[in-house]
């Protein structure tokens, strides 16, 4: 049996027509030397260049992939790079790190304490206060008295040590500093100055009762 | 006479068969350059059937068989570890063809009254000079019949129509087996007769 049979079956008028149509829908031919002529096409620059430009589009897509893919590493890189620098470590950190030193230095008794380094990765707005805040030292009490007393310098010193051991000779010094500073104020008005009211400043707090005693 | 012709075409495919074969030892054997022209000599027309069957216009169906054989000049390196030149060859042709249907079915199509179209204009001095005017009134009314077939039925009646293909080189283009060729081609069969008898 042939092996055209399973295209062209045998059968009525309509069937060979139809056998006869699809015979002929393929059956032409090319114009004559078309081998010749698509050999000639094939050595021609612009068939090779088509293939060429095939390959170079291939090779150009590759190398900007390459290109894309090295930009996108070093755009990484830098971003990692400028996160450190804005997020050094925290500056309280440091400054507690000097503080502790100096109070160590001087052997104060209220040195801060201690403690552990906390993880610098990743530091947070919260954890970056906190540390500012304990950077200070610890929180002093509140006092009744304000400002408050402070010890006395060298000269106050001296000067309650006069006046502990010559209270007559303080007594006058301050009558006769009290008169020339009432007759400075008298003078200025005298000139037209205005004259500031008296500080209490000017009163050293003594009573010539103890004094006597 | 049906019986006559389909003997003469079993004889053509048998012997494209052998050559098919002798060929592709040619084509082991030679350089690439070589065998790329070898593979020309050999499939050049099958390529242009090929090409035409799908395109029905003689100047595209050239225009895809240089693009068919630019492909394989392309890929010549390849060609010594081909085992049947002539499906692969095939193979890429209608892929071609089939390309260049889509891109000219986007744009606006070719009328049928075109003068370059078939039996109106013979391609060559090989095409039947005493076809009937019945015939051409057929063979129009099949083309656009053929058009009109689902694609799962069009693309192996189309391709059977090829003289040199048979089922199995037919379904190892379209990726399907035998079997579904033949049932394919029977089923389009019967619907082209069905609207031919109307």
């Amino acid at each position: 049996m042939p092996a055209n049979d399973w295209k062209h079956p045998e059968g009525d008028e309509l069937d060979r027509e139809l056998n006869a149509a699809l015979v002929d829908y393929s059956a032409v031919a090319p114009r004559p030397g078309i081998e010749a002529r698509v050999l000639a096409n094939l050595r021609t620059p612009q068939a090779q260049a088509s293939f060429f430009a095939w390959w170079r589009r291939g090779a150009w897509a590759t190398i900007m992939t390459i290109v894309i893919m090295a930009a996108a590493l070093l755009w990484k890189s830098e971003v990692r790079r400028r996160r450190a620098g804005v997020n050094p470590p925290p500056a309280a950190t440091r400054l507690r790190d000097s503080s502790t030193q100096v109070a160590v230095d001087r052997g104060e008794e209220n040195s801060i304490p201690d403690r552990p380094v906390p993880n610098r990765s990743a530091p947070t707005h919260r954890a970056l206060h906190r540390r500012r805040s304990t950077a200070a030292g610890p929180p002093t009490p509140k006092l009744d008295v304000f400002p408050s007393p402070q010890p006395l310098s060298a000269e106050e010193l001296a000067l309650a040590r006069y006046i502990e051991r010559f209270p007559q000779e303080a007594i006058m010094i301050a009558r006769m500093q009290e008169e020339y500073r009432q007759k400075t104020r008298e003078q200025m008005r005298e000139a037209g100055f205005e004259v500031p009211a008296e500080s209490s400043e000017l009163n050293l707090g003594f009573d010539e009762r103890e004094s006597s005693n | 006479m049906a019986a006559g012709e389909a003997i003469l075409s079993g004889a053509a495919i048998g012997r494209g068969q052998s050559e098919g074969k002798i060929s592709s030892g040619l084509v082991k054997e030679a350089s690439p350059d070589e065998a790329v022209a070898t593979v020309v000599h050999d499939h050049a027309r099958l390529v242009y059937r090929i090409a035409y069957a799908v395109l029905r216009s003689h100047h595209e169906a050239e225009d895809a068989t240089q693009e068919t054989f630019i492909r394989v000049w392309r890929y010549r390196a390849s060609l010594p570890g081909v085992e049947e030149t002539k499906t692969w060859v095939a193979k890429i042709a209608w892929r071609v063809a089939v390309d260049r249907s889509r891109k000219r079915a986007r744009t606006p199509e070719v009328s049928l009254d075109d003068p370059h179209r078939q039996g109106l204009e013979p391609a060559s001095s090989e095409t039947s000079a005493d076809r009937s005017l019945e015939g051409l009134q057929i063979g129009a009314k099949l083309e656009k019949l053929i058009a009109a077939l689902p694609e799962k039925l069009r693309q192996p009646l189309i391709l059977s129509t090829i003289e040199e293909m048979s089922p199995r080189e037919v379904g190892a283009m379209l990726g399907i087996n035998e079997a579904a060729v033949r049932s394919r081609v029977f089923r389009a069969r019967q619907i082209l007769r069905e609207k031919l008898a109307r």
